[in-house]
Formats: structure tokens, sequence, C-alpha cells
């Protein structure tokens, strides 16, 4: 049993290795800059320390951490949405995480893609959090919310043709975290809308859609406002062996204090995940699709001050 | 030798008349420089390319206001006793220790302190559970059971007077087809000198089954000291360049939506706004005065909305620049 653990994480430290560090060297790599041989010298070092430490790893349950961070929309992009404090919050939940997760990827700005969230690196992780604008399930006119990138799966121009460019969005019809063949257990989407469902039926059975075995899904269903001390005290509260839930609500409690209106912090998913913690955690959940009585979603409405 | 005497002591006095008439101008060079107030980025659409229509009345509108600095805090052995003394937590009940922060946990119980801000975190494991017969008391109740817990044991810095706001957890299941509230957080937000501070300065106490006290969050400084003489604060000409300009502001409007025409400034006021950083140190140590715009939007398909925005209010001279 033991060997067959072991040899399942060695496989996925080496496939997550090549679907993550690889691919953002790989992203490097097709620019032709002149960082290219640091770039080879430093992929190898990694493999090879990978090698070499990571089996070690593998029998103490390492969890594994993936960011997506974008904060120029606009001065790379050409994206009016503007520039938000994306990469700094990644970072700072990234850092105060510290040895809690092997972070496998972060991502930034250009080399952030829409395929991070709909293919198989966001699956690759125990954790994932992307961080920067997220639109509405009205505003693309399908009826899904997305994450939103200026980069079409690519880190060369073009960027961003318009708001509405399928690959510029990752929305919830292209989304499915969890199951089988993936490690995904929860997910942070620290931008607007992603949870919003503006109290139509429709948009919530699209929602549903995401949740193929991952736990929780964190996000906010209304506008919020990015501060990268947000991503410190979530990390910190996650660091302190507190639920992911109450470490995302109480982050939020304090820095999202709006003064003009409500901010709705939201957590959805399974029951039994609810007080899902780094050091204790439920089993995989079946698809909300499949059994949607073992559903749920906690709202913390947060009043302007 | 008698003219260089004169000359001299004209000159001592002319160089003292000098000095006095520097200080008293108050020019401020002088003057503590501040670090450019990091607010927190709003999510939604920004606007570009607008016109904005001042209406509000800004004669009344003070030149000048006080800047308060933090005064650092620890936590010392003697807060740690109390908390936990409050909070039903063995002093010995450390399960997590670093140099930023201690976790106690015992009897489902969980307290945090931070070692460099003085900040605490308690809650229990009823914090967000629903289960049939939950009752959480109304709005007002759970106000006067918060303000009582808070003046029981003395948990509100004296310095500040506070400003209440309200806020709720709910759950959602299909089959009970409603949200229904499982606590309310009753947040006291400080007030100096007749002025809010917004930002991530507060003390957050939430309320769960009949009353039961189960979290309290402390993220105030117990001291803040106002800076020597008053600091010139930006024109409202130039408040609006900015926000034209999109610099350093934080927008808010509603509804979220892009292609904003005409921004109508209804009312401007000045608050205070706190970019203290996080529980486990000091960012910025400043509270600055903020400029609090707030007002109609209409966007270009003629739908009308509100806005607010909050502009950094001290004049730039006083900001340093490239931080």
């Amino acid at each position: 049993m033991q060997s067959q653990k072991k040899w399942r994480l060695n496989k996925k430290c080496l496939r997550s290795i090549y679907k993550g560090k690889m691919r953002k060297n790989f992203k490097n790599l097709k620019e032709g800059n002149n960082m290219n041989k640091k770039i080879i010298t430093l992929v190898c070092s990694i493999f090879i320390i990978s090698i070499i430490v990571l089996p070690s790893h593998s029998f103490a349950a390492t969890l594994y951490s993936g960011f997506d961070g974008v904060d120029q929309y606009e001065t790379i992009g050409g994206c009016d949405f503007g520039d938000r404090y994306g990469i700094e919050y990644v970072r700072n939940l990234n850092n105060a995480l510290g040895s809690k997760f092997y972070n496998l990827f972060s991502y930034e700005d250009k080399y952030a893609w829409e395929t991070d969230l709909t293919g198989s690196a966001a699956n690759s992780v125990d954790f994932f959090a992307f961080a920067g604008h997220g639109v509405g399930a009205t505003y693309l006119g399908n009826g899904n919310a997305a994450a939103h990138f200026f980069t079409q799966n690519s880190s060369s121009p073009p960027y961003h043709p318009s708001h509405q460019t399928d690959a510029c969005n990752a929305d919830w019809s292209e989304i499915s975290w969890g199951g089988s063949d993936s490690d995904l257990k929860w997910v942070t989407m620290y931008s607007c809308h992603f949870l919003q469902n503006y109290g139509n039926q429709t948009y919530y059975n699209n929602l549903k859609h995401i949740f193929n075995g991952v736990h929780l899904v964190m996000g906010f269903a209304s506008v919020m406002y990015l501060d990268p001390n947000e991503g410190t005290e979530y990390g910190n509260y996650i660091s302190a062996g507190r639920s992911f839930e109450q470490a995302f609500f109480d982050a939020a409690e304090k820095w999202q204090k709006g003064h003009y209106d409500n901010t709705i912090a939201r957590v959805m998913g399974a029951i039994k995940s609810q007080n899902d913690s780094y050091t204790s955690y439920s089993t995989d959940p079946d698809p909300w699709l499949q059994h949607p009585e073992e559903y749920d979603h906690w709202d913390r409405v947060i009043n302007p001050t | 030798m008698k003219s260089k005497i004169k000359i001299s002591k004209a000159t001592i006095i002319l160089l003292m008349v000098a000095f006095i008439g520097i200080a008293i101008s108050g020019c401020g060079k002088t003057q503590t420089k501040l670090p450019l107030l990091k607010l927190p980025q709003w999510g939604g659409f920004t606007p570009h390319d607008f016109e904005v229509q001042l209406n509000a009345d800004v004669s009344k509108l003070p030149g000048q206001a006080t800047v308060y600095k933090v005064v650092p805090q620890k936590m010392d052995e003697q807060t740690v006793e109390r908390l936990c003394k409050i909070f039903g937590v063995d002093i010995s009940a450390v399960t997590i220790k670093d140099k930023a922060s201690v976790v106690r946990r015992q009897n489902e119980k969980d307290l945090i302190t931070y070692n460099d801000t003085g900040f605490y975190n308690f809650s229990t494991k009823n914090l967000f559970d629903y289960f049939p017969g939950k009752v959480v008391p109304p709005e007002e109740d759970c106000i006067k059971i918060a303000k009582s817990f808070a003046k029981k044991y003395n948990l509100l810095p004296k310095m500040y007077q506070y400003r209440i706001a309200i806020g709720a957890y709910t759950i959602y299941h299909p089959s009970f087809n409603e949200s229904i509230i499982t606590d309310r957080t009753v947040t006291f937000c400080p007030i100096i000198n007749g002025k809010v501070i917004r930002g991530p300065n507060s003390i957050d106490i939430t309320i769960g089954d009949k009353g039961e006290i189960e979290e309290v969050n402390n993220y105030l400084y117990n001291n803040i000291a106002p800076l020597k003489g008053d600091y010139a604060l930006k024109s409202i000409d130039e408040v609006i360049k900015e926000l034209k300009e999109n610099s350093s502001i934080q927008w808010w409007i509603k509804p979220d939506e892009p292609d904003v025409k005409k921004v109508i400034i209804n009312k401007v006021e000045i608050e205070y706004y706190g970019a203290t950083g996080t529980s486990i140190k000091l960012e910025q140590p400043f509270i600055q005065p903020v400029y609090d715009l707030s007002g109609e939007v209409i966007f270009k398909n003629g739908k009308k909305g509100k806005f607010g925005v909050t502009v950094p209010a001290i004049d730039n001279q006083y900001i340093i620049t490239g931080n």
C-alpha cells in the first residue's frame, strides 16, 4: 500500500514538474530571449533536485500548491479593466503558506493563461489560487462567470482582442476541478463575481459544473477589493491550522470592508469538507451534479463600515 | 570694531527672525514625509475618459488635517494571560509557535496571539455551524451582547469612539430554499476626532447560538499619536484631476458596469484611512486623511448609478515619491 502511494506521488511529482515548472520555462524558451541558457540550467537543476528530494517528501503526504496572478492587464495587455494587485496577492499567499505546501507553479501576468484553470495545471495541485479580474455570469452572454486573462494561452501578443474573447476567459462551463485524475481539493478565486449567481437558478446550475470532486471553492459573490495583505492574512490563518473556510472568511472580513456597499465572500463545496484544513480534510466528494444534496454554500456578508 | 559688532548683531537678529518666520509659517519643509497611502484596489470596472460635475459645497472643507502615527505595540505575557482567562484557554495549550505568532488550541477553542502587533484572534468550533434549533439573536440584541462583552473585558481601546457595523454569516442548502443566518458579526470601527478610521483596523465580535461569543478578532492598535503640525490637504481641483487620471484612488460603482460617461459629485467628506498592515507586522504606521467623494454616475447608455471614490488627501509635497 505504502509503495503504491509512493509510486503515485512520484508519478505526481514528475507529472507536476513536467506540467508546472517545465511549462513555465517552455513559455520563456518560446520567446527566444537571452535567458535561455540560465533557464535550461534552472530546469535541469529543478529536475535533478526534485528527483533526489521529492521522494522523501512523499512519505509526509506533501501538499502541492499552484498560483495564477495577473497584475498588468492594461500595461501589458491593453485590457481597460485596469491593472490590479493579482501577483502581489498570490505571492503573499504563497509566502505565508511557507513549507505547508510545496509550490509547483506560479504563473504571473503574460505566463498566466486560461488553460491553467481549464486544463491540467490547477488539477495537478492540492491547492490552487487565482488573483485578478473576474467577470460575472451576466457579462459573457453565456450565463457563466469567468476568471479573466489578458493573454490568449500564449505569452506572446496578440493580447486581449476583446473582453469576451474565449481564450481570455476561463468560464464555468470550461472548468472541471477534481475527479479521479486530479489532486485538487481547494481553490481560491480572488476576483470579482466568480461565485455569484445573482439569485438566478440557471446560473447556479452552471456554477455546479466546476465541482467535479474539488472539496471547496472560496471566492466572491459580488465586486470585491484587491489588497496584497489579504493574501498574507489568509495564508497565515491556513498555516495556523484553521479551516480554509474560516481562514478565507476572516481574511475577507478584515480586508473587504468596503465603505459603500456589501462585499459577499462565499465558500461553496461539499458539506463534509466544510471544516477541511491543511492538516485534516475529508475524502474527495462526488461531483455536485451527481449528488446535489451533499453540497452547500456559505456566505459572509461584509457590511460597509 | 564697533561697526563689525553691530553688523554681526544685526545678522544674528535677522537669522532669528527668519528662523521664527519659517517655523510660524508652517511651510511644512520640516514635517515628516509620509508614504503614499496604499488603498485596496476596487475589483470592478474602472471608468476612463469621463466628465466630472461638482455639485457638492466644498467651501467648508478644511485646508489642513492632523496625521496620526501608530504607537507600536507588542504582545506581552500579562496580556496573553488575560486573554487566556477571558476566552477559557489554558496558557500552556500551545500547539503552534513561531516568531510571529502563538496558536493555543484547547476544548474546541482556538486563540492566536501575534507577537509584534499585539493583535489576537479567538474562535470556537461552533463558528459557522448550522444545526436545527440554532437561534442567532436579532441584530439589535447582537450589538448589545457584543458591547457588553467588550465592556466587561475592557477590549476596546479608550482613545477611540466607535461606529458599529453588523454583518452576517449564512448557509444556503437547496432543501432550505433560503439562506439561514448562522452567526452575526458586530464590527467596532474606530473614530478619531469625529472621523472614522477606515481600513483593516477594527475589533470584530461574532455571535452565534443563543448569544454565544463564537469569535473575536482584534486588529486595532491601542494608541495613535498626532504628528506635529497639521498637514496641508490637496485642493478639490487636484482631487478631481487625480480622479480623472485614476491615480492612487479607490473606486466603487454600482451597478458594476463599464462605460461611465459622467460622474456627478454630490458629497465630499474627509475621513481617515490606516493601511497599517497585517496581524504579523505593522506596515504603514500613519493614519492619513482621505477625501471621500460620492454621488451619481451616468453611463453612456443613459443608465444611472451610484459611485464612491476614496482619494488620499495629503498634499503631494508631503508624500515620499517613488514608493
